[in-house]
């Protein structure tokens, strides 16, 4: 599973990033970026603030266009396709400030994330046909097995607003499930947890990984993503300076200096929201 | 020639009324996003001020318009009070406050007709109904007095948002409204004052529509369109653009009705084809702005 | 089988009530049903697509010249004419909606406002075929499958497009549709990252309760055989909106009490203060949008007596 990048698994690489480049205007935010996630596996994405983490990960959900360079999933090329045809693809994310659905349902928030799997055509809906009416039925219990493995069982009926940040983010990973994902892409989902929080769900992070979905985080809190990541890539000035395992990153000389311009260590047990 | 001229003198002072009610929006969309639809109904509420004030009352035209200026200041700033702030401070959608301005504008609209009724009322012309000949110049006292107080505002508003600390105050609120709290800007202030400014732009342009049309309870929703459509061909990007595309609205016009053969009511259509070709061809006039402020 | 039930006894009882009034109330009774089915489309798309359009009632108008042109001028049948009235609404529709839901923000406020002025300019000028300012008059319902659908017959008629345009929305909001409109109102960004096409639904959405508003506008031609521009203008587009949101927007029971108490209080206000119900209106639904933001279907979930 951790394999070295290049030499690839049985089937190839899930995702695979090649001289992957963003400029804006004369800023070149990424710059010839390589990587890959094989399935299964929890990939980190780590940098100092404007190393162009966001923008990568933007790239790769579909809300940025490259300017130059390849996305291949599971080697067919998915660069510059918008947002939605990335999640129709399996690629589905979640939102650093939470982004729910105001207004609805926890379940139909989930719900609204197998928007994939449900469209068929609208006269089927409006016929109200048997085939429709089992899908979504099906849709129903699908949701609520999904909030029952967040721990969101519970409140499946009530209103998204009476919910705290940290039960934001885990219906967030709810919906993201929902679109029967090959690859989650996580926006640096410890943010703003309390800790009790930041193990639930690195506890889901995992559950999610063994079931063969390709995990991608980026993220702030290094003891978080040291602890969970199976491999991390590290980004500077929109270049990759490192890629590893997390124990080598840590001691990784151009790492540290890059991600803290001194020489006193990574801060391993020190990241801002432990 | 000269009748050519006089036409083109005419239309840039229709030109000009369009301009003045675009600026409105401006003045208010800049440091908000929001759009106001009841600019217009600014306008209808200044118009019978102004009918009070100098038929009724019969004040010298200076201090009328000084003193409707004033008050639709204060109608401007109690708009914001009602139908704005309270929808802001709770966090409502953007949607919320335009919905309640639409609520406003029908209020607005509505008291107007139940104080004045259904029929129009004049207004005096400040100079009379004389008119300039100068050689191929040919004009009425009252479109020179248009394009004269129209080219000053907009000088002084240009002056204001390109030139004042306060102008840019508004631009950055727009673009970022934490980063202005931070940098000390009153959010509340900068609001309240482009609500009261908006409405006092609006009076006037109603102050000098009326002396030539009268003053009625539904003239309110027509400005609104015309001041929008030339808000959009202008762009909001630039305070002069909306002078620039009142005037092309105001020539559009007035050219087709001349020239062109076609049924003079259908001469109304033409500034709603234009909003929707430079809708659907030019959009980017507003989306600069809103690209900004995102 | 039991929502079929439900829906037949409603046809019913809606049916029934019109064979028991009598002229004058027939003709309030009747244009209250088509205010209902208008606040239904359009509820649809304010208040579950969050699609602020000042279209809906020139959909209505397109449909109601339509059928009358193209069956009196035109002399085809009646049923090629509805079904060539619907097309057009939705040509209407897409030419409109394609490039407007393109971008974000308030273009389509802005396009529908001036479509909505463009068509009323169109009516009274359009001559011959729409007959001016005078509208379109004397012409009858052609006989349909040899019954002549008139009086209390033709009350029924419109008691089935209130309710399959109940029905037909009802189904959609409750599914994936449905979810996806409710989605792009409320976050479009999040609704793209679940695989929604943000421009490709708004644009279902605006055709659809287009088309909807165009039905119901064939149905009201032949209700006083007489079409005239005043009624298609911006005034009940305003209406229209206020029904909504009073109502209590992205519910279909807040649409038809929104319609309902909009329509019958003027009746009941004018003795009081003539015909200035339009102040009362502009008044409450700022109070509500102040307020309450989900109307009164929001009073009464919120009600403090309700036990918990």
């Amino acid at each position: 599973m951790n394999n070295p990048p290049g030499t690839g698994s049985a089937g190839g690489p899930l995702l695979a990033v090649h001289e992957l480049t963003r400029r804006f205007g004369g800023l070149t935010a990424v710059a010839g970026l390589d990587f890959d996630l094989h399935a299964g596996e929890v990939l980190g994405l780590i940098g100092p603030n404007g190393a162009g983490k966001s923008t990568t990960f933007n790239m790769i959900a579909g809300t940025l266009a490259p300017s130059a360079g390849q996305i291949l999933l599971q080697g067919n090329s998915v660069g510059g396709l918008p947002a939605h045809a990335m999640a129709a693809r399996g690629v589905l994310r979640t939102f650093q400030h939470n982004c729910l659905f105001a207004g609805m349902s926890l379940r139909d928030n989930v719900m609204t994330g197998m928007h994939v799997g449900l469209a068929s055509n609208l006269l089927g809906v409006i016929g109200g046909i048997a085939r429709v009416r089992t899908a979504e039925t099906a849709a129903r219990a699908r949701a609520d097995e999904l909030l029952a493995f967040v721990g969101l069982a519970d409140a499946r009926e009530q209103d998204v607003a009476t919910l705290s940040f940290g039960q934001g983010r885990l219906l967030e990973t709810a919906r993201a499930l929902a679109g029967d994902p090959k690859l989650i892409l996580f926006d640096e989902p410890a943010a703003g947890l309390a800790p009790a929080e930041c193990e639930r769900l690195t506890d889901i992070i995992e559950q999610i990984a063994a079931r063969d979905i390709g995990v991608l985080l980026i993220e702030h809190d290094m003891r978080f993503l040291l602890g969970i990541a199976d491999r991390v890539v590290v980004l500077d000035h929109g270049e990759r300076i490192a890629i590893g395992l997390p124990e080598a990153i840590q001691r990784d000389p151009a790492v540290i200096k890059a991600y803290l311009g001194s020489t006193r260590g990574v801060p391993a047990a020190g990241g801002t929201h432990a | 020639m000269q009748d050519l001229i006089e036409l083109l003198i005419s239309a840039t002072a229709g030109g000009c009324i369009y301009a003045l009610f675009a600026l409105s929006y401006l003045v208010v969309l800049r440091p908000t996003g929001v759009i106001n639809f009841a600019v217009g109904d600014w306008g209808t509420v200044a118009a019978f001020g102004g009918f009070l004030a100098l038929s009724e009352a019969a004040l010298p035209w200076p201090i009328g318009m000084a003193f409707v200026i004033i008050a639709a200041f204060g109608l401007g700033w109690l708009t914001e009070r009602i139908a704005v702030r309270p929808l802001v401070e709770r966090g409502a959608p953007v949607l919320a406050p335009i919905l309640a301005l639409l609520g406003m504008l029908v209020i607005f609209r509505e008291a107007v007709s139940v104080a004045f009724g259904p029929d129009p009322r004049p207004i005096p012309q400040p100079f009379g109904y004389g008119r300039i000949e100068f050689g191929l110049l040919a004009a009425s006292y009252q479109s020179i007095f248009i394009i004269g107080i129209t080219a000053s505002v907009f000088v002084g508003a240009w002056y204001f948002f390109e030139r004042t600390l306060a102008g840019r105050s508004f631009e950055a609120v727009a673009l970022d409204r934490r980063a202005a709290a931070l940098m000390g800007i009153n959010l509340r202030r900068v609001t309240s004052f482009a609500f009261g400014a908006g409405a006092s732009i609006a009076a006037l342009a109603a102050l000098l529509l009326t002396p030539n049309t009268s003053a009625h309870y539904l003239m309110g929703i027509p400005l609104a369109i015309q001041g929008f459509t030339a808000l959009v061909i202008g762009g909001v990007g630039r305070t002069e653009g909306a002078l620039v595309g009142g005037i092309i609205l105001a020539l559009a016009e007035q050219l087709t009705m001349r020239y062109v053969p076609i049924a003079p009511g259908l001469v109304q259509g033409v500034p709603l084809l234009l909003l929707i070709i430079f809708l659907l061809v030019r959009p980017t006039g507003l989306l600069a702005a809103r690209g900004a402020s995102a | 089988m039991k929502s079929l039930l439900q829906a037949a006894l409603v046809i019913a009882i809606l049916s029934a009530i019109g064979f028991l009034l009598g002229p004058y109330h027939t003709d309030i009774y009747r244009k209250l049903l088509l205010w209902i089915a208008l606040a239904l489309s359009y509820n649809f798309l304010f208040g579950v697509a969050g699609q602020v359009a000042f279209s809906h009632f020139t959909f209505y108008g397109v449909g109601a010249y339509a059928i009358v042109i193209l069956v009196t001028q035109a002399g085809l049948p009646l049923p090629l004419a509805a079904t060539a009235g619907i097309v057009l609404c939705v040509l209407l529709a897409l030419a409109v909606a394609i490039p407007a839901t393109r971008l974000d923000g308030f273009y389509l406020a802005l396009a529908t406002l001036a479509l909505a002025q463009l068509f009323i300019v169109f009516l009274n000028e359009g001559g011959e075929l729409t007959g001016g300012s005078g509208g379109l008059t004397s012409y009858r319902l052609p006989d349909v499958g040899g019954i002549t659908l008139s009086g209390p017959r033709y009350t029924v008629v419109i008691v089935l497009l209130v309710t399959f345009t109940w029905i037909l929305l009802a189904r959609i909001d409750q599914s994936w549709f449905g979810r996806a409109c409710r989605a792009v109102r409320d976050n479009p960004q999040a609704a793209a990252a679940m695989g929604i096409d943000v421009a490709r639904t708004r644009v279902i959405a605006y055709a659809l309760t287009s088309a909807l508003a165009g039905l119901a506008g064939m149905v009201y031609a032949f209700v006083d055989n007489t079409v005239s521009p005043p009624i298609f203008g911006l005034e009940n587009a305003f209406l229209l909106l206020f029904m909504v949101i009073i109502g209590g927007s992205g519910s279909q029971i807040g649409s038809v009490i929104g319609a309902t108490v909009l329509y019958l209080l003027p009746f009941v206000l004018s003795p009081l203060i003539g015909h200035h119900h339009a102040l009362v209106f502009g008044v409450v639904m700022l109070l509500v949008i102040l307020a309450q933001p989900r109307g009164l279907t929001g009073l009464w979930a919120a009600r403090p007596w309700r036990s918990r």
